[in-house]
């Protein structure tokens, strides 16, 4: 393979671009971890999302109203998780596959009771809302669909927000029920409102990719939900380290459609440095003891 | 009461439960389909022909339980000493290639008596090594292994679906990327004449009643329950948790890539893209459906089995979409677990403090 992919602006153009639902998914995922939830729904709650982005960009006219539409179905969604998971002892594994399981046959199924003839949003599309710089190079950092900014904010938010009050006590949730309990933290409340926060994040990240395609398909999120959990353990829990992550795996991504000699073997790249990443204990850390433990038996509302 | 008949009646309470369970699901369904505008009687009609109405269609069920019984107890067996092995379907898919590289590539010799054992051992073998990589994560460094088998999960499929467009690509058809099919001499011979249903199935279920005998009775297994209970007790009596932890998560991948020979050698008999259904996550499902009662894993395999083998026919003769089968089999999870929820409440069970046992939070 030539190496010249690597300094064409495109490139990297391609690369932001792919990274900002796998970012928004991530992110979505870490702090659902830092509160002790394992938010394997992340890729259902995505497909329906992607859905509702173009239904709703369909049935409004306006891409924003599409986008806000995709949050709150994420929302909803990553409730229901919360209720199966937590109200109903599912625990996240089996309420995560529940709600995967579950978006794999309501989103086609929406799609087709209401969309008959398909579901598309025409010619509109997530663009970057100001002009280019000219410049190419300037284009890659400047020239992006805000979602991805959305995204970087978010990260940088997200870090500030785990060393306030309110943040120490969603990382009590995740580290130690003990000190949870110490801090009088209401878990269950806690982590239902976590899971919202999660669930717009997946929800964004879902109308990045149904409003990129254009029209609905099963295929559209095919897996970079569970790529965005990935993306937690390479990025050590830390969501400017995830953002990074999701960056190695748009890396990945955006080789893989450049050089065709590579073909998908580059995919496995992200996920064996995962692994490799757990085999060396980056950082030694190795994410919150609570994660995806669920609920002791009778937790304070 | 003695000890022996309050589980008895714990155990009929579980029965119980789970039968009211499935029942109520498919009530759910048909009063679904009802409200979609399908008609019931069709649709009821449809599930019965397509899953046992024919022994044909029964041949097909019970194909489709095949590793589906074997993906539930290997989830059963790791989640008893207290482990989440949600690779099941990476190791059924390592398995099932395993099962093909060893009975097409070694040039062994064209008889059902070698390349049978040597396909099933190697598929075993190779479940097992790759939930060892899970395995050896979690023990020695600590690593989730929810997160690890999920990532081992896509290795697999990726990594299966670039050799059956590469180095395993079938030269009898190469433009659909697929392998070749393995040679008669190495399919499991038929059980019932006039159905697909192999020997396959029997092998399942000897392979899953050994493994609930020795977990549930036998010594080392009930050190893995002590584990999977409370793993600090466990520690201090002596047990050596990271010993147990690997032994049963290598047993939980053997078992699902014995699922993935199986299928290999008993129904798909060769590789190509969607060859290993849901077959995995289904594993996950019934394993955590009939958790406290595992000798009801065979049977909720068998259930998931008629349920995949009725699809079809509720879309070709009820024209009842893919999708709504789909949504139909997380019902029986749904509605158990808010069975369970109901019990709790009833019991008086109030969701009061943490701590209200004493218990230490793990």
């Amino acid at each position: 393979m030539s190496l010249d992919i690597f300094i064409s602006a495109d490139f990297w153009s391609a690369m932001v671009r792919v990274s900002a639902p796998i970012a928004l998914a991530a992110l979505a995922c870490t702090i659902a971890s830092r509160a002790g939830l394992l938010f394997i729904a992340v890729e259902g709650t995505m497909l329906l999302a992607a859905f509702f982005s173009i239904a709703g960009t369909a049935w409004t006219g306006s891409i924003v109203l599409g986008v806000v539409i995709a949050a709150v179905a994420g929302v909803v969604c990553a409730l229901v998780f919360g209720v199966l998971s937590m109200t109903l002892r599912m625990g996240d594994v089996v309420a995560g596959l529940t709600v995967h399981v579950g978006a794999l046959g309501l989103a086609p199924f929406l799609a087709a009771e209401l969309f008959p003839n398909g579901a598309s949003i025409g010619s509109r599309s997530l663009r970057p809302i100001w002009p280019s710089f000219g410049g190419s190079v300037g284009d890659v950092l400047f020239h992006q669909q805000p979602l991805v900014y959305l995204a970087i904010l978010v990260a940088i938010g997200m870090t500030l927000f785990l060393r306030t009050r309110s943040g120490l006590r969603v990382r009590s949730s995740g580290e130690s029920l003990r000190v949870a309990q110490a801090l009088g933290v209401k878990l269950v409340r806690l982590r239902f409102a976590v899971l919202a926060v999660s669930g717009a994040l997946a929800g964004l990240a879902g109308a990045v990719l149904g409003l990129g395609a254009g029209s609905f398909d099963l295929n559209v999120v095919s897996g970079q939900g569970f790529i965005g959990l990935a993306c937690v353990m390479l990025g050590a829990w830390q969501p400017l380290g995830v953002l990074l992550a999701a960056a190695v795996f748009a890396t990945a991504y955006a080789v893989q459609f450049r050089v065709d000699a590579i073909g998908g073997w580059i995919q496995l790249f992200p996920y064996v440095l995962t692994l490799v990443a757990m085999a060396v204990a980056w950082g030694r850390v190795q994410g919150p003891p609570e994660e995806g433990r669920g609920l002791p038996d009778g937790a304070a509302r | 009461m003695t000890a022996g008949r309050r589980r008895l009646r714990r155990a009929a309470r579980d029965i119980g439960i789970q039968i009211g369970a499935f029942v109520l699901s498919m009530l759910f369904f048909l009063v679904l389909l009802v409200l979609l505008g399908y008609d019931a009687g069709q649709a009821l009609g449809a599930l019965w022909d397509g899953s046992a109405g024919t022994t044909r269609a029964l041949g097909v069920s019970l194909s489709e339980a095949t590793p589906v019984i074997l993906t539930g107890v290997a989830v059963w067996l790791a989640a008893q000493g207290g482990l989440f092995n949600i690779g099941a379907d990476g190791q059924l898919q390592i398995g099932g290639l395993a099962a093909l590289v060893c009975v097409m590539l070694l040039g062994l010799p064209e008889n059902g008596a070698v390349l049978v054992p040597v396909g099933l051992l190697a598929a075993a073998l190779a479940g097992a090594g790759w939930a060892a990589i899970a395995a050896l994560l979690k023990t020695y460094r600590g690593a989730n292994e929810i997160v690890s088998t999920l990532m081992l999960n896509f290795i697999a499929a990726i990594a299966i679906s670039e050799l059956i467009r590469g180095p395993l690509q079938s030269e009898t058809n190469p433009y659909t990327p697929q392998t070749e099919s393995i040679p008669v001499a190495a399919q499991l011979p038929t059980l019932v004449d006039g159905t697909q249903l192999t020997w396959g199935i029997v092998i399942a279920l000897a392979v899953a009643a050994v493994v609930l005998l020795v977990v549930t009775r036998a010594r080392s297994g009930l050190r893995l329950r002590a584990i999977g209970l409370n793993r600090e007790a466990a520690r201090y009596s002596g047990v050596s948790v990271p010993r147990y932890w690997l032994v049963a998560m290598v047993a939980s991948g053997a078992l699902c890539g014995l699922a993935g020979g199986l299928v290999l050698l008993g129904l798909r008999y060769y590789i190509a893209p969607g060859w290993a259904s849901a077959w995995g996550f289904q594993g996950v499902l019934v394993a955590f459906l009939a958790m406290r009662t595992p000798f009801l894993i065979p049977v909720w395999g068998v259930l998931f089995g008629m349920l995949s083998s009725a699809g079809p026919v509720l879309k070709g003769t009820a024209s009842v979409p893919d999708s709504v089968v789909t949504m139909m089999q997380t019902l029986p999870v749904v509605v158990l677990f808010v069975l369970y929820a109901a019990a709790r409440w009833l019991r008086g069970e109030r969701l009061a403090s943490i701590f209200r046992r004493g218990e230490a939070p793990a």
